[in-house]
């Protein structure tokens, strides 16, 4: 093999597991900060693959998709699905026990519907970005509703169901 | 055509797209294994007066489907929307006899209507 080559493909410290569709990441920051520790994250490639397409694909829905006057889904709601799948791949959640699902709206945004053992949720993104987070009961009552302004306040509640 | 009364005991038929790739407006997600149906088919958009659907008393599921190859049709109790506070009402239109609307915004039950399937047809 010719050893330049071989020296380039090298796995490095920055990436060492492949397993399956799971990838853990092991990125160590020494190069860039000394004070920095490594941090692992786990990422599912095939489900943010799966999610991420069919995201994609509501691009392709004409107008009243639904036969009762649907609109055609905003591009702003599918960049702001798309950042919210890869906050989700990158936090690790796309690999854990809920099961996360991805539709179109009528109204032209997509809404996120989360199930687990402890939470029964949904969020939607309307044609403008805006994000509105919805818990529900078992039996589909609305407990609470809120307008999420970080990805981050997502992957917290999502992690707190994980661990409850 | 005389307007007809919903009940408690009358059921009613919503139509949802099957669509798989590439556009994915499909409104099925599986759950433990199970196919379960998405809240999102049951949402009224803004300024919507309610959301359409068709008294199953008045029709079939086949006269309700229009074109199997891209739709499903939900049956739903009336009794769910009408214990929630929801008025279903008989809204004739001309080349439908069976159209009723759930009236209002059925954003804040479309959860509750998506699990009171009673069933499903697919043609």
């Amino acid at each position: 093999m010719n050893r330049s080559i071989s020296q380039k493909f090298q796995p490095s410290e920055d990436i060492l597991l492949i397993s399956g569709s799971i990838v853990d990441v092991m990125i160590n920051f020494r190069n860039i900060t000394k004070q920095a520790t490594p941090v692992l994250f786990r990422a599912n490639i095939s489900e943010y693959a799966k999610l991420s397409g069919k995201v994609s694909g509501f691009s392709n829905l004409q107008s009243n998709w639904d036969s009762y006057d649907a609109e055609v889904i905003s591009s702003l709601a599918i960049k702001t699905a798309k950042k919210t799948l890869a906050h989700l791949n990158i936090n690790g959640l796309l690999t854990s026990q809920i099961e996360i699902n991805v539709f179109p709206m009528r109204d032209g945004g997509i809404q996120f519907e989360f199930d687990g053992e402890n939470i029964c949720a949904e969020l939607e993104i309307n044609p403008h970005g805006d994000s509105i987070f919805i818990l529900f009961d078992d039996d589909g009552n609305m407990i609470d509703k809120w307008q999420l302004f970080e990805l981050s306040e997502l992957s917290i509640i999502l992690e707190d169901a994980q661990y409850a | 055509m005389l307007n007809y009364s919903i009940t408690e005991a009358d059921f009613l038929y919503r139509r949802f797209s099957i669509k798989d790739e590439p556009n994915y407006a499909v409104f099925w997600k599986l759950v433990n294994g199970s196919k379960v149906p998405s809240s999102a088919a049951f949402k009224t958009k803004q300024n919507e007066n309610g959301l359409s659907v068709n008294i199953a008393a008045l029709t079939t599921p086949e006269a309700t489907v229009k074109n199997s190859k891209e739709f499903g049709v939900a049956e739903i109790s009336a009794s769910t929307p009408i214990k929630l506070g929801y008025l279903c009402k008989h809204n004739p239109q001309p080349e439908n006899d069976a159209h009723a609307i759930i009236v209002g915004d059925t954003k804040p039950i479309a959860k509750k209507l998506s699990k009171a399937i009673t069933q499903v047809f697919r043609f």
